[in-house]
């Protein structure tokens, strides 16, 4: 099922009970916005495992969007729905380090499939 | 000695012209218009030209070098300003490019006006060279200082060795995350047995590592801590909770294959 809006940058489908939000490399305000209160509406509307967050198209991450992603996870999180990071770039992995950002809390995976199979073992 | 310093201090333009043509690196003045006004041998030597092919030419049109008819003409600012000034440049000579040192000073007349510039030029080649070598050499030891080695199929090793200050740790990191994205690994093993002593900072650089690999979706496990880096690391009052950590590679060995559930058989005779 396809949820995209022409509104929203950020493509939400759902798969197999998982959301899968892939993120714009220009993320705005907005699109974290409503992406977020899309993905949950989707959980609450039907039963759903988990969500995908997919940073592969991003290419640049500064920490006021990552705090803004994070809450968005946390809010999702509440929902019982288990979020996983995935396609980070070394890059930006790297730059969220020097930012010294806490990512303790925050479940990631390599890529896409990786994803989905750490939310369906789960 | 003194007595013959003192002759030359004395004596007149033409012996004083005569030491600056002996000097073997290359002198040149010029006039406010950038005529050339003087060159020294070595200077003529260098661009293989005699005295009458160059009196009274531009600079510019003598010497083929970067800096020449740009804003970074240090002899123009040096006429300008009459400060001095030093810098770096490269001439071209045929197909030659050489770098090189200038010194430019401004020349004045009794007044302290400013009536052009003298340049003192220092051939850097060898320097240059040994520096280009020295980059090289440290990049060679960085990259081998820090090896990250596919040890089984999406397990990697890092073995550390010797002092992590940040820039090695910065170093590490990029490299285990590169090869992390490349080998889709999912385990990371960092073997510190090599390193003698740790501190908060050391501790610090590892854990943002071990933070770092985690969200690329891969484990980390830090294996070879010896007693002393155990005892450490408690003193100082360090978490270390975030971290799967080992005492020997071959048990971060044996928890790499449990995380990926994989299981070592002895073969059946």
């Amino acid at each position: 099922m396809d949820y995209s809006d022409n509104n929203l940058n950020t493509s939400v489908t759902v798969v197999e009970r998982c959301i899968i939000a892939t993120l714009p490399n220009d993320i705005t305000d907005d699109d974290i916005k409503i992406g977020t209160s899309r993905i949950l509406m989707i959980a609450n509307k039907s039963f759903i495992k988990g969500a995908i967050l997919d940073f592969s198209m991003v290419s640049v991450l500064d920490s006021y969007t990552f705090m803004a992603l994070e809450k968005a996870s946390k809010a999702v999180s509440l929902m019982g729905v288990m979020v996983v990071w995935v396609g980070l770039r070394p890059g930006v992995v790297s730059a969220l380090m020097d930012l010294n950002v806490d990512v303790t809390h925050i479940k990631a995976a390599m890529n896409l499939e990786q994803g989905l199979k750490v939310i369906l073992d789960a | 000695m003194k007595n013959i310093v003192q002759n030359f201090q004395e004596a007149d333009t033409m012996i004083k012209i005569q030491i600056l043509d002996q000097i073997p690196t290359t002198v040149m003045a010029v006039d406010k218009e950038l005529r050339i006004t003087y060159m020294n041998y070595a200077g003529q030597k260098v661009i293989n030209k005699k005295w009458e092919d160059i009196s009274g030419k531009k600079c510019c049109d003598i010497w083929d070098c970067l800096h020449c008819n740009t804003d970074e003409c240090y002899m123009c600012k040096t006429i300008k300003n009459g400060k001095m000034y030093s810098a770096q440049n490269e001439i071209t000579i045929g197909d030659l490019k050489k770098p090189f040192e200038y010194y430019v000073v401004p020349l004045r007349d009794e007044d302290g006006n400013v009536i052009g510039g003298l340049e003192f030029v220092v051939d850097i080649t060898e320097r240059v060279r040994y520096e280009e070598r020295l980059k090289e050499q440290s990049h060679t030891i960085r990259e081998m200082s820090t090896p990250t080695i596919e040890l089984w199929n999406e397990v990697l090793v890092l073995p550390v060795v010797g002092v992590v200050d940040s820039m090695r740790a910065q170093h590490m990191m990029d490299s285990m995350l590169n090869k992390i994205a490349e080998t889709h690994s999912k385990v990371i093993i960092m073997d510190i047995q090599g390193v003698a002593a740790i501190d908060t900072a050391v501790a610090n650089h590892l854990i943002k590592i071990t933070r770092a690999t985690k969200l690329m979706g891969c484990e980390c496990i830090l294996s070879g801590i010896t007693p002393a880096v155990a005892q450490t690391i408690i003193q100082l009052g360090i978490n270390m909770d975030t971290i799967k950590t080992k005492s020997t590679l071959s048990d971060g060995l044996a928890e790499a294959f449990k995380i990926l559930n994989l299981e070592v058989k002895k073969k059946k005779e």
